[in-house]
Protein backbone atom coordinates (compact mmCIF):
# COMPACT_ATOMS: atom_id res chain seq x y z
CA UNK A 1 0.00 0.00 0.00
CA UNK A 2 2.82 2.29 1.09
CA UNK A 3 4.78 1.87 -2.50
CA UNK A 4 1.62 2.35 -4.33
CA UNK A 5 1.15 5.86 -2.53
CA UNK A 6 4.71 6.81 -2.96
CA UNK A 7 4.86 6.07 -7.01
CA UNK A 8 1.56 7.08 -7.57
CA UNK A 9 2.13 10.29 -5.84
CA UNK A 10 5.22 10.82 -7.73
CA UNK A 11 4.08 9.67 -10.79
CA UNK A 12 0.90 12.00 -11.31
CA UNK A 13 2.82 14.73 -9.59
CA UNK A 14 5.14 14.72 -12.68
CA UNK A 15 2.48 14.65 -15.60
CA UNK A 16 0.66 17.69 -14.04
CA UNK A 17 -1.70 16.60 -12.24
CA UNK A 18 -2.50 19.86 -9.28
CA UNK A 19 -0.70 18.61 -6.42
CA UNK A 20 -4.03 18.58 -4.28
CA UNK A 21 -5.89 15.97 -6.60
CA UNK A 22 -2.20 13.91 -6.77
CA UNK A 23 -2.37 13.49 -3.15
CA UNK A 24 -5.96 12.12 -3.27
CA UNK A 25 -5.75 9.87 -6.72
CA UNK A 26 -2.58 8.21 -5.35
CA UNK A 27 -4.57 7.30 -1.65
CA UNK A 28 -7.79 6.31 -3.53
CA UNK A 29 -5.51 4.17 -5.90
CA UNK A 30 -3.03 2.27 -3.13
CA UNK A 31 -6.64 1.81 -1.05
CA UNK A 32 -8.36 0.25 -3.91
CA UNK A 33 -5.52 -1.76 -4.69
CA UNK A 34 -4.42 -3.37 -1.83
CA UNK A 35 -6.88 -2.29 0.89
CA UNK A 36 -9.71 -3.75 2.64
CA UNK A 37 -10.96 0.11 3.71
CA UNK A 38 -14.11 1.57 2.38
CA UNK A 39 -13.46 4.50 0.21
CA UNK A 40 -15.92 6.49 2.41
CA UNK A 41 -12.92 7.19 4.73
CA UNK A 42 -11.96 9.97 1.54
CA UNK A 43 -14.63 12.38 1.98
CA UNK A 44 -14.68 11.62 5.76
CA UNK A 45 -10.76 12.67 5.96
CA UNK A 46 -11.41 15.25 3.69
CA UNK A 47 -14.29 16.85 6.12
CA UNK A 48 -12.51 16.41 8.99
CA UNK A 49 -9.40 17.93 8.30
CA UNK A 50 -11.05 21.20 6.52
CA UNK A 51 -13.53 21.42 9.28
CA UNK A 52 -11.11 23.29 12.24
CA UNK A 53 -11.26 26.52 13.67
CA UNK A 54 -7.12 27.06 13.59
CA UNK A 55 -7.21 27.03 9.79
CA UNK A 56 -10.13 29.44 9.46
CA UNK A 57 -7.09 31.85 10.08
CA UNK A 58 -6.16 31.44 6.58
CA UNK A 59 -9.48 32.59 4.84
CA UNK A 60 -9.58 35.99 7.19
CA UNK A 61 -5.82 36.45 6.57
CA UNK A 62 -6.02 36.23 3.22
CA UNK A 63 -9.11 38.76 3.01
CA UNK A 64 -7.78 41.22 5.16
CA UNK A 65 -4.43 41.23 2.95
CA UNK A 66 -6.39 41.63 -0.06
CA UNK A 67 -8.76 44.36 1.57
CA UNK A 68 -5.40 46.10 2.76
CA UNK A 69 -3.83 46.15 -0.76
CA UNK A 70 -6.43 46.80 -3.32
CA UNK A 71 -7.24 49.77 -0.46
CA UNK A 72 -4.33 51.88 -1.67
CA UNK A 73 -1.89 50.58 1.60
CA UNK A 74 0.93 49.61 -0.63
CA UNK A 75 1.29 53.12 -1.84
CA UNK A 76 1.28 54.52 1.47
CA UNK A 77 3.63 52.01 2.73
CA UNK A 78 5.76 52.71 -0.18
CA UNK A 79 5.83 56.72 0.48
CA UNK A 80 6.55 55.93 3.80
CA UNK A 81 9.60 54.00 3.74
CA UNK A 82 11.02 56.41 1.10
CA UNK A 83 10.70 59.25 3.19
CA UNK A 84 13.07 57.61 5.62
CA UNK A 85 15.02 55.28 3.68
CA UNK A 86 14.89 56.96 -0.08
CA UNK A 87 18.13 59.12 0.45
CA UNK A 88 20.69 56.56 1.08
CA UNK A 89 22.32 54.92 -1.79
CA UNK A 90 20.07 52.14 -3.68
CA UNK A 91 17.34 54.05 -1.66
CA UNK A 92 14.45 52.24 -3.60
CA UNK A 93 15.55 49.19 -3.42
CA UNK A 94 16.24 49.50 0.11
CA UNK A 95 12.97 50.56 0.46
CA UNK A 96 11.41 47.88 -1.75
CA UNK A 97 12.85 45.47 1.35
CA UNK A 98 11.67 47.50 3.86
CA UNK A 99 7.97 47.97 2.00
CA UNK A 100 8.16 44.33 2.00
CA UNK A 101 8.77 43.88 5.91
CA UNK A 102 5.25 46.15 6.44
CA UNK A 103 3.45 44.05 3.98
CA UNK A 104 4.51 40.95 5.03
CA UNK A 105 2.90 41.96 8.77
CA UNK A 106 -0.45 42.45 6.95
CA UNK A 107 -0.03 39.54 4.48
CA UNK A 108 0.57 35.97 5.46
CA UNK A 109 2.27 34.88 1.84
CA UNK A 110 5.04 35.87 -0.64
CA UNK A 111 3.35 35.56 -4.09
CA UNK A 112 0.73 38.36 -2.77
CA UNK A 113 3.96 40.37 -0.93
CA UNK A 114 6.15 40.12 -4.74
CA UNK A 115 2.97 41.43 -6.39
CA UNK A 116 1.79 43.68 -4.43
CA UNK A 117 4.83 45.32 -3.87
CA UNK A 118 6.60 44.34 -7.70
CA UNK A 119 3.70 46.40 -9.48
CA UNK A 120 4.60 49.68 -7.64
CA UNK A 121 8.20 49.44 -7.02
CA UNK A 122 9.99 47.68 -10.64
CA UNK A 123 8.86 50.68 -12.50
CA UNK A 124 9.76 53.59 -10.06
CA UNK A 125 13.19 52.16 -9.86
CA UNK A 126 13.59 51.58 -13.81
CA UNK A 127 12.36 55.04 -14.03
CA UNK A 128 15.59 56.13 -11.48
CA UNK A 129 17.88 54.23 -13.70
CA UNK A 130 17.96 50.81 -11.88
CA UNK A 131 19.05 47.97 -13.78
CA UNK A 132 15.52 46.70 -14.22
CA UNK A 133 16.85 42.68 -13.68
CA UNK A 134 18.64 44.46 -10.36
CA UNK A 135 14.96 45.86 -9.47
CA UNK A 136 12.98 42.36 -10.20
CA UNK A 137 15.83 40.25 -8.66
CA UNK A 138 15.09 42.45 -5.08
CA UNK A 139 11.58 42.07 -5.31
CA UNK A 140 11.80 38.62 -5.42
CA UNK A 141 14.56 38.30 -2.56
CA UNK A 142 12.24 40.03 -0.12
CA UNK A 143 9.14 39.07 -1.59
CA UNK A 144 9.87 35.99 0.60
CA UNK A 145 9.73 38.02 4.00
CA UNK A 146 5.91 37.46 3.32
CA UNK A 147 5.72 34.20 4.91
CA UNK A 148 8.56 34.98 7.43
CA UNK A 149 7.25 38.17 9.37
CA UNK A 150 3.76 37.31 10.86
CA UNK A 151 1.00 36.75 10.23
CA UNK A 152 2.25 34.05 8.15
CA UNK A 153 0.18 30.92 6.36
CA UNK A 154 2.63 28.30 6.08
CA UNK A 155 3.31 29.36 10.16
CA UNK A 156 -0.89 28.74 11.24
CA UNK A 157 -0.64 25.38 9.09
CA UNK A 158 2.80 24.45 10.87
CA UNK A 159 1.24 24.87 13.84
CA UNK A 160 -1.96 22.97 13.06
CA UNK A 161 -0.41 20.02 11.62
CA UNK A 162 2.20 19.83 14.39
CA UNK A 163 -0.17 20.86 17.24
CA UNK A 164 2.03 23.49 18.22
CA UNK A 165 0.69 27.15 18.97
CA UNK A 166 0.13 29.14 15.97
CA UNK A 167 0.61 32.35 18.12
CA UNK A 168 4.63 31.26 19.17
CA UNK A 169 4.98 30.68 15.97
CA UNK A 170 4.17 34.29 14.69
CA UNK A 171 6.40 35.44 17.51
CA UNK A 172 9.41 33.02 16.98
CA UNK A 173 9.14 34.56 13.18
CA UNK A 174 10.01 38.23 13.84
CA UNK A 175 13.92 37.98 15.07
CA UNK A 176 14.76 35.76 12.09
CA UNK A 177 12.24 38.09 9.54
CA UNK A 178 14.48 41.10 10.87
CA UNK A 179 17.60 38.96 10.49
CA UNK A 180 16.58 38.23 6.67
CA UNK A 181 15.42 41.73 5.78
CA UNK A 182 18.68 43.60 7.42
CA UNK A 183 20.72 41.40 5.45
CA UNK A 184 18.72 41.98 2.28
CA UNK A 185 18.91 45.51 2.59
CA UNK A 186 23.05 45.27 3.20
CA UNK A 187 23.55 43.46 0.13
CA UNK A 188 21.25 45.77 -2.14
CA UNK A 189 23.40 48.63 -0.51
CA UNK A 190 26.50 47.14 -1.51
CA UNK A 191 25.04 46.51 -4.98
CA UNK A 192 24.19 49.33 -5.82
CA UNK A 193 26.83 51.34 -4.44
CA UNK A 194 29.01 48.92 -7.00
CA UNK A 195 26.50 49.38 -9.80
CA UNK A 196 26.16 53.42 -8.79
CA UNK A 197 22.42 53.06 -8.19
CA UNK A 198 21.43 56.25 -6.26
CA UNK A 199 19.44 57.64 -4.00
CA UNK A 200 16.34 59.66 -4.08
CA UNK A 201 16.62 63.49 -2.85
CA UNK A 202 16.18 64.04 1.06
CA UNK A 203 13.45 64.41 2.41
CA UNK A 204 12.17 66.97 5.31
CA UNK A 205 11.38 65.67 8.81
CA UNK A 206 8.04 67.30 7.89
CA UNK A 207 7.30 65.02 4.77
CA UNK A 208 8.64 61.94 7.01
CA UNK A 209 5.71 62.73 9.74
CA UNK A 210 3.17 63.42 6.93
CA UNK A 211 3.84 59.80 5.25
CA UNK A 212 3.59 58.44 8.51
CA UNK A 213 0.64 59.47 9.37
CA UNK A 214 -0.81 58.94 6.30
CA UNK A 215 0.46 54.67 6.66
CA UNK A 216 -0.15 54.76 10.33
CA UNK A 217 -2.95 52.94 10.14
CA UNK A 218 -1.51 50.47 7.93
CA UNK A 219 1.35 50.12 10.49
CA UNK A 220 -1.39 50.08 13.06
CA UNK A 221 -2.65 46.61 11.82
CA UNK A 222 0.31 44.25 13.00
CA UNK A 223 0.08 46.09 16.57
CA UNK A 224 -3.49 44.57 16.85
CA UNK A 225 -3.44 41.14 15.17
CA UNK A 226 -0.03 40.56 17.08
CA UNK A 227 -0.74 42.50 20.57
CA UNK A 228 -4.82 40.86 20.40
CA UNK A 229 -3.19 37.38 20.33
CA UNK A 230 -0.70 37.89 22.72
CA UNK A 231 -2.38 39.44 24.74
CA UNK A 232 -5.15 36.88 25.33
CA UNK A 233 -8.03 38.80 23.90
CA UNK A 234 -8.34 37.02 20.94
CA UNK A 235 -7.61 33.52 19.05
CA UNK A 236 -5.46 33.96 16.16
CA UNK A 237 -8.67 33.26 13.83
CA UNK A 238 -10.43 36.02 15.72
CA UNK A 239 -7.57 38.21 15.34
CA UNK A 240 -7.65 37.56 11.71
CA UNK A 241 -11.81 38.59 11.45
CA UNK A 242 -10.64 41.81 13.69
CA UNK A 243 -8.19 42.15 10.48
CA UNK A 244 -10.65 41.64 7.78
CA UNK A 245 -12.84 44.28 9.69
CA UNK A 246 -10.26 47.13 9.93
CA UNK A 247 -8.66 46.44 6.68
CA UNK A 248 -12.35 46.89 5.32
CA UNK A 249 -13.39 49.49 7.14
CA UNK A 250 -10.21 51.45 6.55
CA UNK A 251 -10.07 51.07 2.61
CA UNK A 252 -14.30 51.60 2.43
CA UNK A 253 -14.48 54.87 4.66
CA UNK A 254 -10.58 56.16 4.88
CA UNK A 255 -8.55 55.72 2.57
CA UNK A 256 -11.61 55.19 -0.09
CA UNK A 257 -9.75 53.46 -2.58
CA UNK A 258 -12.40 50.48 -2.30
CA UNK A 259 -16.01 50.57 -3.50
CA UNK A 260 -18.30 48.54 -2.00
CA UNK A 261 -18.97 46.67 -5.56
CA UNK A 262 -15.21 46.26 -5.59
CA UNK A 263 -16.02 44.02 -2.54
CA UNK A 264 -17.71 41.16 -4.79
CA UNK A 265 -14.38 40.47 -6.13
CA UNK A 266 -12.08 40.70 -3.67
CA UNK A 267 -14.12 38.47 -1.69
CA UNK A 268 -14.00 35.97 -4.71
CA UNK A 269 -10.55 36.04 -5.18
CA UNK A 270 -9.71 35.39 -1.14
CA UNK A 271 -11.95 32.29 -1.65
CA UNK A 272 -10.37 30.88 -4.58
CA UNK A 273 -7.18 31.50 -3.07
CA UNK A 274 -7.54 29.60 0.08
CA UNK A 275 -9.73 27.04 -1.63
CA UNK A 276 -6.14 26.30 -3.54
CA UNK A 277 -5.13 25.79 -0.27
CA UNK A 278 -7.42 23.91 1.94
CA UNK A 279 -8.12 21.87 -1.18
CA UNK A 280 -4.30 20.54 -0.58
CA UNK A 281 -5.45 20.10 2.49
CA UNK A 282 -8.51 18.15 2.84
CA UNK A 283 -6.31 15.40 0.20
CA UNK A 284 -3.40 15.54 2.16
CA UNK A 285 -5.73 14.28 5.20
CA UNK A 286 -6.28 11.08 3.21
CA UNK A 287 -2.68 10.95 2.28
CA UNK A 288 -1.53 11.41 5.89
CA UNK A 289 -4.11 8.82 7.14
CA UNK A 290 -2.69 6.10 4.58
CA UNK A 291 0.96 6.80 5.30
CA UNK A 292 0.04 6.75 9.35
CA UNK A 293 -1.45 3.48 8.66
CA UNK A 294 1.20 1.93 6.95
CA UNK A 295 3.73 3.70 9.61
CA UNK A 296 5.63 5.08 6.89
CA UNK A 297 6.60 8.16 8.61
CA UNK A 298 8.50 5.93 11.30
CA UNK A 299 10.19 4.16 8.15
CA UNK A 300 11.48 7.67 6.65
CA UNK A 301 12.32 8.32 10.50
CA UNK A 302 14.62 5.21 10.95
CA UNK A 303 16.06 5.91 7.64
CA UNK A 304 17.02 9.24 8.25
CA UNK A 305 18.56 8.65 11.42
CA UNK A 306 20.56 5.95 10.57
CA UNK A 307 22.23 8.39 7.94
CA UNK A 308 22.60 11.32 10.39
CA UNK A 309 23.55 8.86 12.84
CA UNK A 310 21.42 10.55 15.37
CA UNK A 311 23.22 13.98 15.41
CA UNK A 312 20.59 16.63 15.21
CA UNK A 313 23.22 19.18 13.61
CA UNK A 314 23.63 16.57 10.45
CA UNK A 315 19.66 15.83 10.43
CA UNK A 316 18.76 19.80 10.06
CA UNK A 317 21.43 19.93 7.05
CA UNK A 318 19.90 17.31 5.39
CA UNK A 319 16.77 19.08 6.36
CA UNK A 320 18.47 22.10 4.78
CA UNK A 321 19.11 20.41 1.33
CA UNK A 322 16.21 18.89 0.80
CA UNK A 323 13.64 21.82 1.45
CA UNK A 324 15.46 23.94 -0.49
CA UNK A 325 15.23 21.69 -3.32
CA UNK A 326 11.44 20.96 -2.46
CA UNK A 327 10.82 24.58 -2.08
CA UNK A 328 11.67 25.36 -5.91
CA UNK A 329 8.97 23.18 -6.85
CA UNK A 330 6.08 23.39 -4.68
CA UNK A 331 4.60 26.67 -3.03
CA UNK A 332 5.58 26.86 0.36
CA UNK A 333 1.94 25.93 1.89
CA UNK A 334 1.60 22.88 0.00
CA UNK A 335 5.14 21.56 1.00
CA UNK A 336 4.98 22.53 4.39
CA UNK A 337 1.21 20.30 4.46
CA UNK A 338 2.89 17.58 2.91
CA UNK A 339 6.42 17.39 4.54
CA UNK A 340 5.39 18.53 8.15
CA UNK A 341 3.85 15.24 9.26
CA UNK A 342 6.90 12.97 7.87
CA UNK A 343 9.62 15.37 9.27
CA UNK A 344 8.44 17.13 12.36
CA UNK A 345 8.65 13.53 14.53
CA UNK A 346 11.79 13.33 13.55
CA UNK A 347 13.07 16.17 15.30
CA UNK A 348 11.25 15.62 17.98
CA UNK A 349 12.64 12.39 18.30
CA UNK A 350 16.26 14.18 17.90
CA UNK A 351 14.96 16.59 20.59
CA UNK A 352 14.49 20.05 18.32
CA UNK A 353 12.64 22.57 19.80
CA UNK A 354 8.89 22.43 17.90
CA UNK A 355 8.77 26.22 17.17
CA UNK A 356 12.59 26.38 15.88
CA UNK A 357 11.65 23.71 13.55
CA UNK A 358 8.95 25.07 12.17
CA UNK A 359 10.39 28.12 11.78
CA UNK A 360 13.69 26.35 10.08
CA UNK A 361 11.05 24.97 7.67
CA UNK A 362 9.57 28.18 6.64
CA UNK A 363 12.82 30.06 5.96
CA UNK A 364 14.07 27.66 3.88
CA UNK A 365 10.63 26.77 1.63
CA UNK A 366 10.50 30.72 1.62
CA UNK A 367 14.14 30.45 -0.08
CA UNK A 368 13.23 27.60 -2.46
CA UNK A 369 10.61 29.83 -3.61
CA UNK A 370 13.35 32.49 -5.09
CA UNK A 371 15.94 29.45 -6.00
CA UNK A 372 16.08 29.39 -9.82
CA UNK A 373 14.98 27.70 -11.73
CA UNK A 374 11.48 27.12 -10.71
CA UNK A 375 11.02 29.17 -7.56
CA UNK A 376 7.30 30.40 -7.83
CA UNK A 377 8.22 34.03 -7.00
CA UNK A 378 10.76 34.53 -9.71
CA UNK A 379 7.84 33.90 -12.15
CA UNK A 380 5.82 36.43 -10.58
CA UNK A 381 8.32 39.09 -10.32
CA UNK A 382 9.70 38.26 -14.50
CA UNK A 383 5.91 38.31 -15.58
CA UNK A 384 5.84 42.19 -13.41
CA UNK A 385 9.03 43.13 -14.90
CA UNK A 386 8.80 41.75 -17.95
CA UNK A 387 11.83 39.81 -18.55
CA UNK A 388 13.64 36.22 -17.93
CA UNK A 389 14.37 34.59 -15.22
CA UNK A 390 17.82 33.92 -16.62
CA UNK A 391 18.60 37.50 -17.09
CA UNK A 392 17.60 38.48 -13.48
CA UNK A 393 19.48 34.77 -12.37
CA UNK A 394 22.57 37.32 -12.33
CA UNK A 395 21.82 40.14 -9.81
CA UNK A 396 19.55 37.13 -7.91
CA UNK A 397 23.01 35.46 -7.06
CA UNK A 398 24.09 37.51 -4.12
CA UNK A 399 21.20 37.66 -2.64
CA UNK A 400 20.58 34.27 -2.50
CA UNK A 401 24.05 33.42 -1.03
CA UNK A 402 23.32 35.98 1.27
CA UNK A 403 19.69 34.08 2.00
CA UNK A 404 21.32 30.89 2.48
CA UNK A 405 24.13 31.85 5.00
CA UNK A 406 20.73 33.11 6.84
CA UNK A 407 19.26 29.96 6.86
CA UNK A 408 22.31 28.23 8.12
CA UNK A 409 22.52 31.19 10.99
CA UNK A 410 18.83 30.22 11.99
CA UNK A 411 19.26 26.79 11.76
CA UNK A 412 22.30 26.53 13.90
CA UNK A 413 21.56 29.07 16.06
CA UNK A 414 18.15 28.51 17.98
CA UNK A 415 18.19 31.40 20.16
CA UNK A 416 17.57 33.45 17.34
CA UNK A 417 14.34 31.85 16.64
CA UNK A 418 13.58 31.35 20.30
CA UNK A 419 14.93 34.13 22.43
CA UNK A 420 11.49 36.16 21.85
CA UNK A 421 9.09 34.09 22.84
CA UNK A 422 10.94 33.01 25.65
CA UNK A 423 11.77 36.23 26.40
CA UNK A 424 7.89 37.05 25.98
CA UNK A 425 6.91 33.91 28.02
CA UNK A 426 5.26 32.31 25.62
CA UNK A 427 7.65 28.94 25.79
CA UNK A 428 9.98 28.35 28.57
CA UNK B 1 -19.62 22.50 -27.18
CA UNK B 2 -19.13 26.42 -27.08
CA UNK B 3 -22.34 26.35 -25.25
CA UNK B 4 -21.75 23.57 -23.06
CA UNK B 5 -18.64 25.72 -21.64
CA UNK B 6 -21.07 28.81 -21.28
CA UNK B 7 -23.77 26.87 -19.54
CA UNK B 8 -20.84 25.91 -16.98
CA UNK B 9 -19.65 29.54 -16.96
CA UNK B 10 -23.05 30.87 -16.13
CA UNK B 11 -23.98 28.18 -13.35
CA UNK B 12 -20.37 29.31 -12.42
CA UNK B 13 -21.96 32.86 -11.99
CA UNK B 14 -24.32 31.37 -9.53
CA UNK B 15 -21.43 30.03 -7.48
CA UNK B 16 -19.70 33.21 -7.11
CA UNK B 17 -22.50 34.42 -5.55
CA UNK B 18 -22.97 32.21 -2.93
CA UNK B 19 -18.71 31.79 -2.15
CA UNK B 20 -18.95 35.70 -1.54
CA UNK B 21 -21.86 34.84 0.53
CA UNK B 22 -20.42 31.87 2.62
CA UNK B 23 -17.43 34.53 3.54
CA UNK B 24 -19.43 37.48 4.35
CA UNK B 25 -21.34 35.55 6.50
CA UNK B 26 -18.07 33.55 8.20
CA UNK B 27 -16.35 36.78 8.64
CA UNK B 28 -19.73 38.43 10.32
CA UNK B 29 -20.37 35.29 12.78
CA UNK B 30 -16.91 35.34 13.83
CA UNK B 31 -16.94 38.86 14.50
CA UNK B 32 -19.83 38.75 16.67
CA UNK B 33 -18.33 35.75 18.81
CA UNK B 34 -15.46 38.56 18.86
CA UNK B 35 -17.63 41.30 20.16
CA UNK B 36 -19.87 38.92 22.01
CA UNK B 37 -17.55 37.78 24.24
CA UNK B 38 -16.21 41.10 25.28
CA UNK B 39 -18.43 43.12 24.80
CA UNK B 40 -21.86 41.09 26.25
CA UNK B 41 -19.76 38.94 28.21
CA UNK B 42 -21.97 36.26 26.56
CA UNK B 43 -20.20 33.40 24.20
CA UNK B 44 -22.15 32.19 21.48
CA UNK B 45 -22.54 28.27 21.55
CA UNK B 46 -23.27 28.29 17.27
CA UNK B 47 -20.73 30.61 16.01
CA UNK B 48 -17.71 28.77 15.87
CA UNK B 49 -19.91 25.61 14.53
CA UNK B 50 -21.68 27.63 11.94
CA UNK B 51 -18.40 29.19 10.36
CA UNK B 52 -16.35 25.63 10.02
CA UNK B 53 -19.05 24.44 7.91
CA UNK B 54 -19.72 27.63 5.73
CA UNK B 55 -15.87 26.48 5.52
CA UNK B 56 -15.85 23.52 4.35
CA UNK B 57 -18.59 24.63 1.74
CA UNK B 58 -16.32 27.16 0.94
CA UNK B 59 -13.27 25.17 0.29
CA UNK B 60 -15.62 22.81 -2.30
CA UNK B 61 -17.26 25.13 -4.11
CA UNK B 62 -14.12 27.76 -4.20
CA UNK B 63 -12.06 24.67 -5.62
CA UNK B 64 -14.49 24.23 -8.45
CA UNK B 65 -14.00 27.67 -9.68
CA UNK B 66 -10.11 27.36 -9.00
CA UNK B 67 -9.72 24.56 -11.23
CA UNK B 68 -11.66 26.91 -13.97
CA UNK B 69 -8.98 29.43 -13.28
CA UNK B 70 -6.40 27.10 -13.76
CA UNK B 71 -5.34 28.44 -10.11
CA UNK B 72 -4.84 24.53 -8.73
CA UNK B 73 -1.19 23.88 -9.52
CA UNK B 74 1.13 21.08 -10.20
CA UNK B 75 4.06 20.53 -11.69
CA UNK B 76 3.70 21.96 -15.63
CA UNK B 77 7.21 22.12 -16.50
CA UNK B 78 8.28 18.59 -17.30
CA UNK B 79 4.89 17.83 -19.54
CA UNK B 80 5.69 21.18 -21.41
CA UNK B 81 9.13 19.79 -22.37
CA UNK B 82 7.63 16.81 -24.11
CA UNK B 83 7.14 16.99 -27.58
CA UNK B 84 3.96 18.59 -28.69
CA UNK B 85 1.87 15.67 -29.29
CA UNK B 86 3.12 14.20 -26.63
CA UNK B 87 2.33 17.08 -24.37
CA UNK B 88 -1.23 16.72 -25.58
CA UNK B 89 -2.15 13.19 -25.18
CA UNK B 90 -0.77 13.74 -21.64
CA UNK B 91 -2.93 16.56 -20.88
CA UNK B 92 -5.62 14.89 -22.03
CA UNK B 93 -5.22 11.42 -20.31
CA UNK B 94 -4.67 12.94 -16.94
CA UNK B 95 -8.00 15.24 -17.35
CA UNK B 96 -10.10 11.65 -17.92
CA UNK B 97 -8.16 10.81 -14.78
CA UNK B 98 -8.89 13.49 -13.20
CA UNK B 99 -12.48 13.24 -13.82
CA UNK B 100 -12.90 9.14 -12.71
CA UNK B 101 -10.92 10.21 -9.49
CA UNK B 102 -13.62 13.81 -8.54
CA UNK B 103 -16.19 11.24 -9.33
CA UNK B 104 -15.29 8.45 -7.07
CA UNK B 105 -15.03 10.87 -4.76
CA UNK B 106 -18.79 12.23 -5.38
CA UNK B 107 -19.93 8.69 -5.22
CA UNK B 108 -18.56 8.29 -2.24
CA UNK B 109 -19.31 11.87 -0.46
CA UNK B 110 -23.15 11.17 -1.52
CA UNK B 111 -23.17 7.98 0.63
CA UNK B 112 -21.21 9.57 3.50
CA UNK B 113 -23.58 12.43 3.26
CA UNK B 114 -26.32 9.74 3.20
CA UNK B 115 -25.41 8.47 6.19
CA UNK B 116 -24.90 11.40 8.07
CA UNK B 117 -28.56 12.15 7.74
CA UNK B 118 -29.27 10.72 10.59
CA UNK B 119 -26.75 12.29 13.28
CA UNK B 120 -27.12 15.70 14.44
CA UNK B 121 -24.28 18.78 14.74
CA UNK B 122 -23.12 19.12 18.30
CA UNK B 123 -23.85 22.87 18.78
CA UNK B 124 -26.53 23.93 16.21
CA UNK B 125 -28.26 20.49 16.33
CA UNK B 126 -28.79 20.24 12.51
CA UNK B 127 -28.50 17.16 10.59
CA UNK B 128 -24.48 16.73 10.17
CA UNK B 129 -25.95 16.29 6.50
CA UNK B 130 -26.21 19.87 5.74
CA UNK B 131 -22.33 20.70 6.44
CA UNK B 132 -21.31 17.09 4.38
CA UNK B 133 -23.74 17.51 1.48
CA UNK B 134 -21.21 20.45 0.28
CA UNK B 135 -18.49 18.18 -0.58
CA UNK B 136 -20.68 16.60 -3.05
CA UNK B 137 -22.12 19.33 -4.56
CA UNK B 138 -18.05 20.50 -4.63
CA UNK B 139 -17.32 17.52 -6.64
CA UNK B 140 -19.74 17.73 -8.87
CA UNK B 141 -19.21 21.33 -10.09
CA UNK B 142 -15.16 20.44 -10.13
CA UNK B 143 -16.43 17.94 -12.65
CA UNK B 144 -18.28 20.32 -14.69
CA UNK B 145 -15.58 23.06 -14.68
CA UNK B 146 -12.53 20.22 -15.47
CA UNK B 147 -14.80 19.47 -18.48
CA UNK B 148 -15.09 22.92 -19.37
CA UNK B 149 -11.40 23.83 -18.91
CA UNK B 150 -10.81 20.52 -21.10
CA UNK B 151 -13.41 21.89 -24.11
CA UNK B 152 -11.88 25.36 -24.00
CA UNK B 153 -8.20 23.87 -24.74
CA UNK B 154 -9.73 21.25 -27.19
CA UNK B 155 -11.49 24.42 -29.32
CA UNK B 156 -8.02 26.34 -29.19
CA UNK B 157 -6.25 23.29 -30.76
CA UNK B 158 -8.44 23.57 -33.41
Amino acid sequence: MGTILLVGLGVLFLVNLPIAFALGASSTLAMLIQGNVSLMIIPQRMFAAVDSFPLMAIPFFVLAGNLMGDGGISRRLIAFASSIMGRVTGGLAIVTVATCMFFAAISGSSAATAAAIGTLLIPAMVKRNYDLNFAAATVAASGELGVIIPPSIPMVLFGVMAGQSIGTMFIAGFIPGFLIAGSLMATAYFISKKKGFVGTEKSSLKQITATFKDAMLALLMPVIILGGIYGGIFTPTEAAVVAVFYGGVIGLFVYREIKISDLKKIFTESTITTATIMIIIANASTFGWIMTREQIPVKIAEAFLSISGGSPALFLLLVNILLLFIGTMFETSAAIIILTPLLFPISQSLGIDPIHFGIIMIVNLAVGMVTPPLGINLFITCNIAKTSIEDLTRYLVPYLLVLIADIFIITYIPQITLWLPQFMGAIK
Amino acid sequence: MNTIVKGIDQLNRLVIWIIVLLLGVMSAVIFMQVIFRYVFHAALPWSEELARYLMVWSTFLGASLGIRRRALIGMEVLVKALPKLATRITLELVTVFQIIFLAVVLFYSIKMTMVANSQVSAAMLIPMSWAYVGIPIGMFLMILNTIAVALERWEGVK
